[in-house]
């Protein structure tokens, strides 16, 4: 008597119903890589600009890195300085018979000038040796600086050294002058700036400058090594 | 020997058909998909109703408001509900709908400006502010400097840019997905009907869906479980809750298709194996 054989679990053309598609999809996904290289090359690139491993903070708080510190030397080693990057509050800023005293932050947009004074990033910090350009609002932090006069003093302290300069002038300037402030001195000079007129309402056309020279505070050495 | 004839002959036609028809089903999905979701105003309209874009976005542009209204002497107070969340979302549905439609993007300030001028009548009356600090130009300055704050927040990033190009797909990808469509169907037709064994021609445009719908289902297991879309970083809060929105809805209507068409797939199996055996008894 012919046994009847017993049917495989899956016979060799239920296997080929599994194969196939599976084998397809991989010449589909070679074939179309190939085809569209150049195009998913390119998407890939301008899509890597939107996508981060890291959290983006949507948050307006700072960091602050000030520390104070009784440093009386005339240097300073550049790698004991912990230089500030933007949106961070790097020191102090005091003019005390102005009534002026506020943070100073490294960068001069929102965050800064919403909680103090900021340096613009473009500008340098104290102990370069360069102009250091310091904005911030007539109203609140800078306020103070509708009353200073030539021979103020006015104090930074920072984590690595303590700064004072001593104000040489203040002149009125439109907002888009370009004779307010020199980046490229060569020696360090402070230059606050502020709306002007002082109190007035509305978005104003002048600016307010205060100029001072650096009298103390430690240079920055070692910078170029 | 005519080759048509060779008994190897048609098996291999009919694979790289199927294969042809899976690119071809796959293309048409795609095509849809996108149809559908990024080249659509109303997805976009919906999509942005259903997350907390308007919240964020009238946040965003406050808080702006705050930081110019420092810079003028104006209280932080001054900006409480000024951004009338009815406005912005009618601004925002009138620029989507303008994009797509090819219209001017610009927006109509016109209400917003009105509601800032007679804000500041009322700011400046209640808290007795002395005439002499109220410059005409200041304020000019400030009314336009918050314009352009709201504006510019309402206008979604780049696609002034990008409006023309993105006009000039939309009637390409109609032609493509109704030729892929055409193409897909014809090709199932011709292996239907020119096979002398029916249940064969069911397995080969079985192959046809089941590859696609594999296909299509790698794409969102990828993104989804990479976890990509969370790791997208854009410039604020309110165009990020939007481009992560719209990043899933798209990736789960791909995902819907390929299932659609792995149930499809399966469905063909069952013809495929009922027909196959009547055929061998």
């Amino acid at each position: 008597m012919h046994m009847k054989k017993k049917s495989k679990k899956f016979s060799k053309s239920d296997r080929k119903l599994l194969i196939v598609p599976l084998a397809m999809t991989a010449a589909m996904v070679i074939f179309l890589s190939a085809l569209f290289f150049p195009v998913i090359s390119d998407l890939t690139s301008i899509g890597a600009m939107f996508f981060s491993d890291k959290q983006v903070d949507y948050s307006k708080s700072y960091e602050n890195i000030f520390v104070p510190t009784n440093n009386d030397s005339d240097t300073i080693d550049a790698s004991k300085v912990e230089f500030p990057t933007i949106n961070k509050q790097f020191g102090e800023l005091k003019i005390e018979k102005r009534d002026v005293n506020t943070k100073l932050f490294f960068g001069d947009a929102s965050v800064p000038l919403r909680n103090g004074v900021g340096i613009y990033a473009g500008s340098f910090i104290p102990g370069y040796g360069r102009t250091i350009l310091v904005a911030g609002h007539n109203n609140t932090y800078f306020n103070g600086l509708k009353n200073v006069k030539k021979g103020d003093i006015v104090k930074i302290n920072t984590s690595y050294g303590n700064y004072k300069y001593k104000v040489t002038d203040t002149k009125i300037y439109n907002a888009n002058s370009k004779k307010s402030y020199d980046l490229s001195a060569k020696e360090e000079n402070l230059i606050m700036y502020t709306c002007y007129p002082f109190d007035q309402l509305g978005i104003t056309e002048k600016r307010f400058f205060v100029y001072a020279k650096k009298i103390s505070g430690p240079k920055i050495v070692g910078l170029y090594d | 020997m005519n080759i048509t004839k060779n008994p190897k002959f048609k098996p291999v036609m009919y694979t790289i058909l199927s294969f042809i028809m899976g690119i071809c089903i796959l293309g048409c999905a795609l095509l849809a998909t996108a149809r559908f979701t990024v080249l659509n105003p109303d997805f976009y309209i919906d999509r942005l109703t259903k997350t907390d874009y308007y919240a964020d976005l009238g946040d965003e542009i406050t808080e702006s408001l705050v930081d110019i209204g420092n810079a003028s002497g104006i209280d932080e107070s001054f900006f409480n509900n000024l951004v009338d969340d009815v406005t912005l979302r009618k601004d925002v549905e009138n620029y989507i709908t303008a994009f797509f439609s090819g219209e001017s993007l610009k927006i109509n300030t016109s209400e917003f400006q009105k509601t800032i001028r007679t804000a500041l009548d009322n700011y400046i009356s209640r808290k007795s502010i002395d005439p002499s600090t109220v410059s005409e130009s200041s304020i000019n300055n400030f009314v336009k400097e918050a314009t352009n704050i709201y504006v510019s927040n309402v206008q979604l990033k780049y696609f002034s840019q990008i409006q023309k190009s993105v006009l000039g797909y939309i009637p390409k990808v109609n032609i493509l997905i109704f030729v892929t469509a055409l193409i897909a169907v014809a090709i199932a037709l011709f292996i239907f009907f020119t096979n002398e064994w029916k249940h064969i021609a069911i397995r080969h445009i079985y192959y046809s869906t089941a590859s696609a719908g594999l296909f299509l289902l790698i794409i969102p297991a990828i993104v989804f479980l990479s976890g990509m879309i969370s790791k997208l970083t854009v410039l604020t809060r309110s165009l990020n809750d939007m481009y992560t929105a719209m990043l899933k809805a798209v990736f789960i209507v791909i995902l819907v298709i390929a299932v659609l068409l792995i149930v499809i797939s399966a469905a063909l199996w069952i013809i495929h194996s009922s027909m196959r055996k009547k055929a061998s008894s």
